[in-house]
């Protein structure tokens, strides 16, 4: 079932990206769902306040289905996989000042067995 | 949300739940809106005659008396349509007490209104569309009879709601061979 | 063998555990279910329209919610109702309600909005009103289309089998 792989791996961003990810979609559904009711309502028509809803899914898709890259601008800062497994070190990277130790979630490594 | 997949099933699931939330707003406001229907019904005469029905499903094959009443319809409900408005069921009923039944109430006329244009009516000298009997088949004893102009409106999503707009009272005679 | 290697690495208590949460969604939509057809005192308080005979009120595909309560039925309601003996509810207009003095039984006929002749034809042979409890419910709530699933799953049932496939294949595959 490698084949599923890329489905389930593709597009991933970072963890501020996942949180700026979620409050986006939020926002945008809400809001659209609002300015749905009020076209629809100012034109007196039921079926445009459902298009304009379909829109504004459409708009929220497009814009936090993707990974784009602002979603990616703060990268994991993973610790340096040593030689000995005694002593670690952190790589550089742009923001040092994070230092969340996270399990590592990709899941791929073939060391793990 | 750290991949595509789950970024799909997020978002969808929320605006399903946006969409649910849509729809019970505009259910809930519509029945709010406002409107001033028109309405006027006259009722001219009421003859009652007998006779026998030719209908396969209806088995009792008794003569039973049918009156038929004569009526003009004058109505604008055209300002009834609003953003959610479908289609305006329109019915007169006819309702009375006889012995034995306090309320009997029978549909005579129906028209579905699909349009601001099609709103007003203006319906002379017309004729019940429905036979209306009597369960008991005669209307021997039967008093306090009412027209009564409905309108329901169906909403294109939303609340199902009556509105009962005009009420005149008139009395059925007997056919005049079995009055004699 | 996905399964047996999935068992391997997360161990089986934590596919008992799916097991279970897979179990208490079922329960709670079962309740919930159970809940409201108490509360409405309909044997179904969610229907999906399947005939046109209501046309263009209600159309195939639609969503009705029902409300029974005890109190008579009226004229002029659309009512969804079931004759004894036979298994298809239908959903029609009441044209004639006769309610009897000291009983309070209502004998009630309806009528399709796109039906030119009255229900007679479709209750048992002989049977010339409808009783109170042979309604289901009154229509008092509607969604248009949102029933279309139940309706394409009636037509082609090999959807269904492809519906749940998917589903189980889904479950199978994420792990979170």
């Amino acid at each position: 079932m490698d084949f599923l792989r890329p489905v389930f791996e593709s597009g991933r961003i970072d963890f501020k990206g996942q949180s700026l990810a979620s409050s986006l979609a939020t926002m945008l559904l809400v809001c659209s769902g609002i300015a749905a009711f009020g076209v629809g309502y100012s034109m007196e028509r039921l079926s445009l306040c459902f298009y304009t809803y379909v829109l504004g899914i459409a708009v929220t898709y497009m814009v936090v289905l993707l990974p784009w890259p602002f979603f990616r601008r703060n990268p994991m800062v993973w610790l340096a996989r040593s030689s000995n497994g005694s002593k670690s070190t952190l790589v550089d990277s742009p923001n040092q000042s994070r230092k969340t130790l996270v399990e590592d979630v990709s899941d791929d490594s073939d060391d793990a067995h | 949300m750290y991949n595509i997949l789950q970024r799909l099933g997020g978002i969808t699931s929320f605006a399903m739940s946006t969409l649910m939330a849509l729809i019970v707003v505009i259910s809930l406001t519509t029945p709010l809106l406002p409107s001033n229907p028109t309405h006027e019904v006259t009722l001219h005469s009421v003859q009652t005659t007998t006779g026998r029905m030719v209908d396969p499903f209806d088995r009792t094959s008794r003569s039973a008396e049918y009156a038929r009443l004569t009526f003009d319809v004058d109505a604008d409900l055209s300002s009834m349509f609003n953003w959610n408005t479908k289609l305006l069921f329109a019915f007169i009923t006819a309702d009375f007490v006889s012995p034995g039944f306090d309320t009997n109430r029978v549909v005579i006329w129906d028209r579905i209104i699909r349009s601001k244009r099609q709103a007003k009516l203006r319906l002379r000298k017309h004729h019940n569309k429905y036979l209306l009997r009597n369960y008991a088949m005669s209307f021997r004893g039967v008093e306090a009879a009412n027209l009564t102009l409905h309108i329901n409106p169906v909403p294109y999503l939303g609340i199902m709601y009556d509105k009962s707009m005009v009420s005149i009272p008139f009395s059925i005679p007997r056919p005049e061979k079995a009055s004699k | 063998m996905e399964l047996l290697s999935n068992a391997k690495k997360y161990g089986v208590r934590s596919l008992l555990l799916q097991g279970l949460t897979f179990l208490s969604v079922l329960t709670s939509a079962f309740m919930i279910w159970k809940g409201l057809s108490l509360f409405t005192n309909s044997e179904s308080p969610v229907v999906v329209v399947l005939s046109g005979s209501m046309k263009p009120a209600y159309d195939r595909g639609d969503i009705l919610f029902l409300h029974n309560g005890y109190s008579p039925i009226a004229v002029g309601e659309v009512v969804v109702y079931k004759i004894n003996d036979k298994p298809i509810p239908i959903v029609h207009r009441v044209m004639k309600v006769h309610t009897e003095n000291e009983t309070g039984k209502q004998y009630l006929l309806t009528k399709g909005d796109n039906n030119n002749a009255d229900d007679r034809g479709l209750y048992n042979p002989g049977q010339m009103w409808i009783q109170r409890d042979e309604i289901i419910g009154r229509v008092k709530g509607f969604v248009p289309y949102a029933g279309m699933g139940t309706i394409w799953m009636n037509d082609y049932p090999q959807l269904k089998m492809v519906l749940l496939g998917t589903l189980c294949v889904l479950s199978l595959f994420s792990n979170d």
